[in-house]
């Protein structure tokens, strides 16, 4: 208490003048692009399996992602990151794949959980495939079984830190 | 509006035991050995029988199974094994009969004319245990990727490290 200067009159006529004037804005075209799309990180409502209801507690209002301009979007075209959120089958694999696909360039993949990662508790089983990077390529890598919110938290802020790195100048790699 | 009231327990193991004995004969099966697991009624029927065994079962009105809860395929090594829990709702009772499979040669007589939700309960046994289902319509895999040739419900079953690794199709690229 007592810390604060508190603001006068005279503060909020600085702000009012500062920000009333036409002001031009310079700065490098990656910085603003990667600024503006590393805060409006919009992931498809895509969930899976059992870290699927991790991701869902995230984007619930007590984790609350949406302040970090992130939301579902319930179709690939408009989505810029897709969650794998669970254990892929091998009946489920060309459908993932199909799904990324659809999904407009600059387009990014978390793999969330062991089962996405490995296979998990599965890897020996007939019908799994071990790890969703057989089938498409992965930026970030969440661990947990199933990864907490926190974690997943983690990763999306590393996917950010990726999103930051990334130039117009350069061509963007495409793995095939 | 009238609501059918059910007798609740209306008929006891001993009833539809001898109620079954009796019917069976008049389908031709075999009085099979009845045995009672859990406070449920077990029978075995010989694989000829099995489709107008359960046709009678269904079609019968003292018996009158008319919902079929389950079809279980049981890999007993020498031998395969289907078990069909049947369930009546008037008499609020189920009874489930085994059929024995020859573990070389298995096949049986589908039961898809006379239950038709039979179909993907017979189309999962078909993939994991290769039970062939004679007269099934649409006799293709439900749970597993088309293009297995194995089936991995089986005791024999060993799959080859080559076998699980996923290859990516190329179609969409």
């Amino acid at each position: 208490m007592g810390l604060e200067r508190k603001k006068t009159l005279e503060d909020h006529l600085y702000l009012k003048d500062k920000f009333g004037k036409p002001n031009i804005l310079t700065v490098s075209y990656d910085k603003i692009m990667n600024a503006a799309r590393s805060r409006s990180i919009w992931y498809l409502t895509f969930g899976i399996a059992c870290c699927a209801i991790e991701m869902m507690a995230t984007g619930g209002s007590h984790y609350d992602l949406d302040r970090f301009g992130m939301f579902f979007r319930a179709t690939p075209r408009q989505a810029d990151l897709i969650i794998i959120s669970g254990t892929i089958t091998r009946k489920y694999a060309p459908v993932v794949q199909r799904v990324y696909m659809q999904m407009a360039e600059p387009r990014y993949v978390l793999a969330m959980g062991s089962c996405a990662i490995t296979g998990g508790p599965f890897y020996d089983s007939y019908n799994v495939v071990q790890g969703i990077d057989k089938v498409i390529p992965v930026d970030v890598y969440v661990q947990g079984c199933p990864a907490r919110p926190e974690a997943l938290y983690c990763g999306l802020l590393k996917l950010k830190e990726i999103i930051n790195r990334d130039s117009i100048v350069k061509k963007p790699v495409i793995v095939k | 509006m009238e609501v059918k009231q059910y007798n609740f327990k209306a008929v006891d193991n001993d009833k539809v035991i001898s109620l079954l004995q009796d019917k069976f004969k008049s389908v031709g099966t075999s009085e099979g050995n009845f045995s009672l697991n859990h406070g449920q009624i077990y029978c075995e029927v010989s694989k000829e029988t099995i489709k107008n065994t359960i046709k009678m079962l269904k079609n019968d009105k003292d018996l009158k199974f008319d919902y079929i809860k389950c079809i279980t395929g049981v890999d007993y090594k020498e031998y395969l094994e289907i078990v069909y829990s049947l369930y009546s709702f008037d008499n609020n009772y189920s009874v489930n009969i085994k059929v024995r499979i020859d573990a070389a040669n298995p096949d049986v007589d589908s039961i898809t004319d006379v239950f038709w939700s039979a179909d993907w309960f017979e189309r999962e046994i078909w993939e994991f245990f290769g039970i062939n289902f004679k007269g099934h319509p649409n006799l293709k895999t439900l749970l597993l990727p088309g293009d297995v040739d194995y089936h991995p419900l089986l005791k024999s079953f060993e799959i080859k490290w080559e076998k699980r690794e996923y290859v990516r199709p190329k179609v969409f690229e």
